[in-house]
């Protein structure tokens, strides 16, 4: 009775949120500071679990956040700077109206400036954490790097995004880091390893300002990102260079500057030229350290254990991967997008060139009899030099994301080119695997030395050339062929493929399957045989059995495995059967997946026919 | 020593107050009245004073009250000869040292600058000579004179007069850590010494508070049929990607106009049903508002008349009673909440599995709302007014695959894939750019001039 009954709304959620008006009354800036505050000190929005709650009973849709974080934010000190900012418009103003031009001089040379120094401190309070957030920073910056000066771009932001974009690719040829290239239809996706810590970012293609398609974008949220993005990269860029004891800013090496002095006079102002020369990526930087030709190694102790001998295998893999263009000498035409091609090129040990005239910084000339590979994108290009190779740009990508040197052949200027895939992408068990990936997988284990696609189509022109009477023979290298694969690939999966036979409704089909899989060529070649009408039914002899001995304890295993499923508790029956119906569904889009490359591939292949048959 | 002089040797020391005295006038006063103010204004004599008032302000202007200068300033020790000072100097040199009277007289004493209406003109003898000045000291020295950096529109800082700001615009940010706090660790120290205060706490972001707002990727790598030239299969895929999004959309866009369509022509209203409508409540049938009335009627008898009658009033004896079994019956459910409270003893068993019951579902009712929120973890949060939109995905068409690079157009833009990113990762809020709304209607009028040419005529 005597109780007193607690105010609604005074404790919980209804004090831990705050309306974003609220706190802009709270921190008294306006809408515009308070929305570059936030996204300069990382503070977002919060849904509330129970938003009537946190919004005092009301239900109207608001931005909410937490209180905790907007007190955190009144300290501040770069809210100080936004007021004196604001007072210096008025004046500004103020003195324009009043037609004093001197007076507003002065006070446009002391323009109050802030620094976000402290804030990139508090936000990443080690190297590390910097890394690990450089995703956003990357894209944007180089995003940026790629617009025009227009008015909603503020200040000298395109500037200063290219110079940054220009080191930090720089760093990255020199740290030999890059890992993956993609080029997608929105641009190139770039993936690049420092200190442990991967980042991603995308590169749009070098084409001119598209306003219409980013029409419904806000600028200024998006330069308030970019403005803290630059800073951030900044001191992201200094620490790297260090680390790896360049100078910075960049510096050329001394023959990179003999070679700019020639040539800055022709192409650009005196001012622009090493910043050019820095942007073609043909040159490398000077370092503050006369460096030993090879890094001071850090002998491990010893151990004979397979852990440490994997790992060192792994080692030595990545590091024949860092000089996968060693020796190369890589001349890119004009009409290749340079910039990319050359980046890939360095970043993995190669020399680039191109023609004098396209830009600046060209290591070498066309005519150059030491170039080994020229980056051609036309049809067919006026070939003057037998020692090189004519490719097509997607080789280099191609190569990059292989880890390997690929043959060059299906790569030559004309030619139809092989798909090329995505390195993002890391297949599970059951998933449908396009056969030019597992191709390549095959070729990156070292099993197959030959392009098996490649092989295929060569076989099935022949074939298509010999009809069938030679035909049987190719078959039958390729049967053997993808027998021994289909051996290695049934070890691993007749596990799960067993798994899923046990909990089958209709078991027979799947054993039915398991035959087929098991000689699926064979019976292929069976089927090619009877065909031929029989001539007459007749009773052969039997043949004897024999067990193997491998298979009769796959059958052992086969058949501990469906005891242990039978003795799954009725709790968990249903999470098993639940996971197994989805493998099973994997697999079934899997084969339709193949069903249909086959029809596509058999369509492709009639229709080369049809041509060859027209051009004759 | 020699004799002193005065350095303005049109002064004699009687007049040393008074610079320009006035001689007085002589002569018998004239007797006159001054009975009124006005008479007296007229007939007194304050020549002396107005005198004595215009001297000071003259002095004022030429340099000061004499009074109170220094004697230093006023006198000098003469230690030349006499005779030297006739030394001679050549006429015509003599000429030349001798101000032109004019000039004297315009000089005059006054050391307040005259003022001048503005600058001389551009391109007068004085600007001209001024220019030249200022470039050969630029030549000589760099220093760029405040109108030729107008001129030039160079500030102060590119005309090198100001050392530019902070030239080291990056630095080792990460490196020397412990310093840093070692100095403000001492300033704090510092403060509190010297103002008896210590500084106010800032709050420091907690992991919690500072944690991702999303479990998205930064960069979400586009669908391997993204390629530019992607493998058939990849292809397909996306490319029905792109039609399941594509047909949610139109199925939508069928349903909305489904619901606003016209109903079939028989769903029609007719002219009857028209009539019937506007005649709503006019033209009742009769039963009907009679039963109306009726309620009507029961609803007025509802409400009784306070009356209070000497017989409906309760006796003491009726008052007693009625306490009395208030009373009792009040004991009665004591004292079965009394009984149950003491054989609830009995009852700890069940009641441990009530409670157990009672944590299970909680538990359970907690599981499946983290399960809901791990579900959605990914989906992007109600943040504001307007909800999430997710973009169309970026495709092409079998027969815009090109194959080369040189001949490919890119698809989409990369600003706005960020955008959508920021706002699907819960950093930034939706928001709809707003449409500024026209202030005044506009008007049209038709004018005389506009009028009179027409092509009709």
């Amino acid at each position: 009775m005597g109780r007193l009954m607690q105010k609604k709304y005074e404790s919980g959620a209804a004090t831990a949120y705050i309306t974003r008006n609220r706190a802009i009354n709270y921190l008294q800036i306006s809408l515009p500071d308070f929305r570059r505050l936030c996204i300069l000190k990382g503070v977002y929005p919060r849904e509330p679990k129970n938003k009537k709650k946190a919004n005092k009973g009301s239900t109207a849709p608001r931005t909410f956040y937490l209180m905790k974080d907007i007190q955190y934010l009144s300290h501040e000190p770069i809210i100080n700077k936004f007021r004196e900012f604001k007072v210096f418009v008025r004046k500004l103003k103020k003195a324009f109206a009043k037609a004093e031009h001197g007076r507003a001089q002065t006070l446009q040379e002391n323009k109050p400036v802030y620094k976000l120094d402290h804030i990139i401190k508090e936000r990443y309070p080690t190297f590390v954490d910097a890394l690990r957030d450089l995703d956003d920073c990357l894209c944007l910056v180089f995003l940026f790097a790629t617009f025009p000066q227009t008015k909603n771009i503020p200040g000298d932001f395109v500037q200063r995004c290219r110079h940054l974009s220009v080191e930090f690719m720089n760093f990255i040829v020199a740290a030999r880091a890059l890992r993956k290239v993609f080029l997608s239809i929105k641009g190139i996706y770039y993936q690049v390893e420092m200190q442990g810590q991967v980042v991603t970012w995308l590169v749009p293609y070098s084409f001119g300002f598209n306003a219409k398609a980013c029409a419904d974008v806000d600028f200024r949220v998006m330069a308030h990102f970019v403005e803290f993005y630059i800073t951030m990269l900044g001191f992201v860029n200094f620490k790297l260079y260090t680390s790896l004891g360049l100078h910075y800013p960049p510096k050329l090496t001394f023959e990179a500057k003999l070679k700019d002095d020639d040539e800055k006079n022709a192409y650009c102002l005196e001012s622009e030229a090493t910043g050019e020369r820095l942007a073609a990526l043909s040159a490398s930087l000077a370092s503050v350290v006369t460096q030993s030709t090879e890094e001071d190694e850090v002998e491990l102790d010893e151990f004979e254990d397979s852990r440490t001998q994997e790992a060192k295998q792994e080692e030595e893999k990545e590091k024949a991967f860092q000089k996968l263009f060693n020796g190369l000498k890589v001349f890119v035409s004009r009409e290749v997008p340079r910039e990319p091609v050359v980046f890939a090129v360095r970043s993995f040990g190669g020399e680039a060139s191109w023609d004098r005239s396209v830009a600046m910084g060209a290591a070498f000339d066309e005519s150059d009899e030491t170039i080994t590979h020229q980056i051609v994108d036309r049809p067919k290009p006026d070939r003057q030099y037998l020692s090189r190779y004519y490719i097509q740009p997607q080789w280099l990508f191609d190569c990059v994301n292989a880890k390997m040197l690929l043959p060059v052949e299906d790569y030559f200027p004309g030619v139809v080119l092989p798909p090329h895939l995505s390195p993002f992408v890391e297949y599970k068990e059951g998933d449908y695997v396009p056969p030019e990936k597992e191709a390549l997988s095959r070729r990156q284990q070292g099993l197959d030395t030959g392009d098996a696609v490649a092989k295929e189509a060569e076989d099935s022109e022949e074939e298509d050339e010999n009809e069938e009477e030679e035909g049987q023979e190719e078959e039958d290298e390729e049967i053997d062929d993808e027998d021994q694969e289909e051996e290695e690939v049934e070890d691993e999966d007749d596990d799960d493929e067993d798994d899923d036979e046990e909990e089958d409704e209709d078991e027979e089909e799947e054993e039915v399957q398991k035959v087929e899989k098991k000689t699926p060529l064979k019976r292929k070649q069976d089927d090619d045989v009877s065909d031929t009408p029989p001539s007459s039914i007749k009773v052969k002899e039997g043949k004897l059995d024999y067990e193997d001995a491998s298979s009769k304890a796959n059958r052992e295993e086969w058949e501990a495995r469906k005891l242990a499923i039978m003795m799954i508790p009725k709790k968990r029956k249903r999470l098993f059967e639940k996971l197994s119906k989805r493998e099973r569904r994997k697999k079934h889009e899997a084969k339709k997946l193949t069903a249909k490359r086959e029809e596509f591939e058999k369509s492709q292949k009639t229709m080369k026919k049809k041509q060859r048959l027209s051009n004759n | 020593m020699a004799a002193t002089k005065s350095s303005e040797s049109s002064e004699s020391p009687q007049t040393l107050g008074s610079l320009f005295p006035h001689p007085s006038v002589r002569g018998r006063k004239k007797r006159v009245s001054k009975k009124n103010k006005s008479a007296w204004r007229k007939h007194s004599d304050i020549k002396d004073i107005e005198d004595f008032l215009d001297d000071q302000r003259l002095q004022l202007r030429t340099g000061g009250l004499v009074a109170d200068k220094a004697d230093d300033s006023l006198f000098y020790v003469d230690k030349q000869n006499d005779n030297e000072l006739e030394a001679p100097v050549a006429k015509k040199r003599k000429k030349e040292l001798k101000p032109l009277k004019i000039d004297q007289i315009i000089a005059g004493e006054t050391t307040v600058k005259p003022v001048t209406g503005h600058d001389p003109p551009m391109g007068s003898g004085k600007v001209r000579r001024k220019e030249a000045k200022a470039r050969e000291l630029e030549q000589k020295t760099g220093y760029i004179s405040k109108e030729r950096r107008k001129k030039l529109k160079l500030n102060s800082v590119q005309a090198g007069l100001k050392r530019p700001q902070a030239v080291k615009e990056y630095y080792d940010l990460w490196g020397n850590d412990a310093e840093e706090k070692d100095t403000e660790k001492e300033e704090d120290e510092h403060y509190a010494q010297v103002t008896g205060k210590t500084r106010v706490k800032v709050p420091v972001r907690t992991q919690t508070h500072a944690k991702n707002p999303s479990i998205l990727p930064k960069v979400e790598v586009i669908h391997p049929g993204g390629s530019y030239n992607p493998t058939f299969e990849d292809h397909q895929q996306l490319l029905q990607q792109a039609v399941r999004t594509e047909s949610k959309k139109v199925k939508a866009e069928k349903k909305l106009e489904r619901q606003a369509r016209l109903p079939p022509k028989r769903e029609w209203a007719t002219r009857r049903d028209k009539m019937k409508e506007l005649t709503e409540g006019l033209l009742e049938e009769e039963d009907e508002e009679d039963e109306d009335e009726g309620e009507e009627q029961e609803g007025d008898q509802s409400v009784p008349k306070a009356t209070i009658r000497a017989e409906d009033k309760k006796t003491r004896q009726k008052r007693r009673k009625e306490k009395e079994q208030r009373e009792q019956e009040q004991q009665k459910v004591a004292d079965k909440t009394k009984k149950v409270q003491e054989h609830e003893v009995n009852r700890l068993k069940t009641i441990k599995k009530e409670i157990n019951a009672l944590e299970k579902k909680r538990e359970e009712r907690q599981k499946k709302k983290a399960e809901i929120r791990t579900q959605n973890a990914d989906k992007p949060k109600r943040l504001g007014r307007h909800k999430y939109e997710e973009p169309f995905p970026e495709f092409k068409l079998s027969e815009e695959l090109v194959g080369t690079l040189r001949e490919f157009k890119p698809e989409g833009s990369v600003l706005k894939d960020r955008f959508k990113s920021l706002q699907r990762r819960n950093i930034l809020e939706t928001r709809v750019k707003a449409k500024r709304q026209k202030k005044y209607k506009k008007k049209y009028v038709e004018k005389k001039q506009y009028k009179e040419i027409s092509i009709n005529v």
